[in-house]
C-alpha cells in the first residue's frame, strides 16, 4: 500500500488549471443550452434537410458508444472468459462506459427535436419495425445494466454493506446481460446505415455495416481501457492500490493483443466489402483516399503497433498507439455518417457544423470528465475498499 | 471489367472473395505467430 493515499484528507486547491477551463467550458454550455431550448436545432445547429444528422449523432452517440465498449470488453474479459488479471480494470472501464452511455442520452436531448418524448419509443409507441427503435431499446437496458454494473462502487463508498453483497451477485448475469445488449446495439448503430444505399458511398456501404460496426467496437473499447489507463496513472496515481498498479502492465500487454488481433480480423472483413461490391475502380479517387487513409493509416498501421509494442514489451508505443486507435475509431464513425453520407451533393449543400454544435459537444466531453473526475477520486474505482477486499 | 448479368457480377466478385478468404487464413496464422512470438512460455 505503499503508493495508496487515499485516505488523505487534505483539501485540494478549488483553483487549478482543469477547475477553471471546465468552469469556462460549463458556463459556455449552459449558455449554449439556453440558445438550444428557447430558439431550437435551428438556433445552434447548421442542419438541414439534406443532413438531419450533424456531429452530436457522429461524436457524441457513434464515437460515445463505440469508445464506451471497453465495458463490456473488459467485464468479459474478467467475469465470462476468467482472466483474472484483468479484475482492476474492470471498474475503471464501467465507469468510463456508463458514463459515455450516459453522456449519449444526454447529448441526444439536445438533438431529438422532441426531447421530452425521449421515453415514447420503449413506454408509450413502440416502432418495433424500425431499427431506430433497437438502438433506443439497446441504450435504454444496456445503460441500466451499466447502472448495476458500476453500482457496487457508489454503494461501498455508502458503505451500504447489504445491498452491495446484493448487487455483487448480479455481476455474472450483467456482464451477459452486458455484452448480449452491446452486440445488438453496436450492431444496430451500423444498421441504421442501411437504409442509405443511394446516398452513402460505396466504399462505407456495404450490407455488412452492422458487422463492421461490432467488430470494430471491440478494438475501439480496448483502446480506450488502454488510452484512459494511461490518463488515470498520469493523474490519479496516488489513488491506484497495489493490486491496480500490478494489473496495470497485464491489462496494457493483453488489451493490446487483442486489439492487434481483432484490428488484423476487421481489416480483412473490410476488405472483402470491397471484394463483394468490387469496388476496387473507386480507390484512385479522393474518396478513395480518405477509405485507404482509414484502413492503412487508422487500422493496419495500428494493428501492427500494437503487435510490435506486445513483441517488444514496449509500454509507450502501445500507449501512443492507443491514441492512434482511438482516433482511427472517431475518423471511421465521421466518414460513415458525415463524409460518406450525401457524397454525392455539391460542396456548397454539404454540412459543416456550426461553432455552438462543436461547443455543445465539448461541454457533454467536459461533463464527462468532471463527472469521471468526481467519482473517480471519491469511489473505490482504482482500489479496494479495505472493507471488500477480494470480494468480488 | 463488364458485368451484362447479375450472375456474371456475383460469380466474378465471389471468385474473388474465396481467393482473398484464403490469404485472409493464411495472414491471420502468419499474424498470430507474429504476435506471440515473444510470448514467454
Amino acid at each position: 500500500m505503499s503508493n495508496h493515499n487515499h485516505h488523505d484528507t487534505g483539501q485540494s486547491p478549488w483553483i487549478t488549471p482543469f477547475n477553471v477551463i471546465a468552469g469556462l467550458i460549463v458556463l459556455m454550455g449552459i449558455y449554449l443550452t439556453y440558445l438550444r431550448f428557447t430558439g431550437g436545432l435551428a438556433a445552434v445547429t447548421n442542419l438541414d434537410d439534406y443532413y438531419p444528422w450533424g456531429i452530436w449523432i457522429s461524436f457524441d452517440l457513434l464515437c460515445g458508444v463505440a469508445l464506451a465498449a471497453g465495458g463490456y470488453t473488459t467485464a468479459a474479459a474478467c467475469y465470462i472468459f476468467g482472466i483474472k488479471k484483468y479484475h482492476a480494470a474492470v471498474r475503471p472501464a464501467v465507469l468510463t462506459a456508463f458514463l459515455g452511455y450516459a453522456l449519449v442520452v444526454f447529448a441526444l436531448h439536445y438533438d431529438v427535436g422532441q426531447p421530452w418524448r425521449l421515453a415514447y419509443p420503449i413506454f408509450v409507441q413502440q416502432g418495433t419495425t424500425s431499427v431506430l427503435f433497437e438502438v433506443g431499446l439497446c441504450v435504454f437496458l444496456y445503460l441500466t445494466v451499466l447502472f448495476l454494473e458500476w453500482l457496487p462502487a457508489p454503494l461501498e463508498w455508502l458503505k451500504l454493506k447489504r445491498v452491495r453483497n446484493i448487487v455483487i451477485k448480479l455481476t455474472l448475469v450483467l456482464t451477459v446481460f452486458g455484452v448480449i445488449l452491446s452486440t445488438m446495439h453496436q450492431s444496430s448503430l451500423g444498421a441504421l446505415y442501411l437504409i442509405l444505399p443511394s446516398k452513402m458511398h460505396p466504399l462505407w456501404f456495404s450490407s455488412h455495416l452492422p458487422i463492421y460496426f461490432f467488430v470494430s467496437s471491440m478494438f475501439a473499447g480496448l483502446s480506450m481501457v488502454i488510452f484512459e489507463s494511461t490518463l488515470s496513472h498520469r493523474y490519479y496515481h496516488n489513488k491506484m492500490d497495489k493490486e491496480h498498479l500490478e494489473g496495470t502492465p497485464h491489462v496494457t500487454f493483453g488489451f493490446a493483443k487483442a486489439a492487434a488481433w481483432i484490428m488484423a480480423g476487421y481489416f480483412f472483413i473490410k476488405l472483402f466489402g470491397v471484394v463483394l461490391n468490387d469496388n476496387w475502380g473507386y480507390l484512385p479517387t479522393f474518396y478513395g483516399f480518405i477509405f485507404s487513409l482509414e484502413m492503412l493509416g487508422f487500422v493496419a498501421l495500428p494493428a501492427f503497433l500494437y503487435a510490435k509494442g506486445v513483441r517488444d514489451k514496449n509500454v509507450k508505443l502501445i500507449k501512443w498507439t492507443a491514441v492512434l486507435a482511438v482516433f482511427g475509431i472517431i475518423f471511421n464513425r465521421f466518414n460513415v455518417s458525415l463524409v460518406a453520407y450525401n457524397y454525392h451533393l455539391p460542396s456548397e449543400l454539404k454540412y459543416f457544423p456550426a461553432l455552438a454544435e462543436i461547443g455543445v459537444t465539448i461541454f457533454v466531453v467536459t461533463v464527462g470528465l468532471i463527472l469521471f473526475k468526481l467519482i473517480s477520486t471519491r469511489m473505490p474505482i482504482f482500489y479496494e475498499h479495505p472493507d471488500f477486499k477480494g470480494s468480488h | 471489367m463488364e458485368f451484362y448479368t447479375m450472375l456474371e457480377f456475383d460469380i466474378f466478385t465471389k471468385n474473388w472473395a474465396y481467393i482473398f478468404m484464403g490469404v485472409a487464413v493464411i495472414t491471420m496464422l502468419g499474424w498470430w505467430l507474429f504476435l506471440t512470438g515473444q510470448d514467454e512460455e
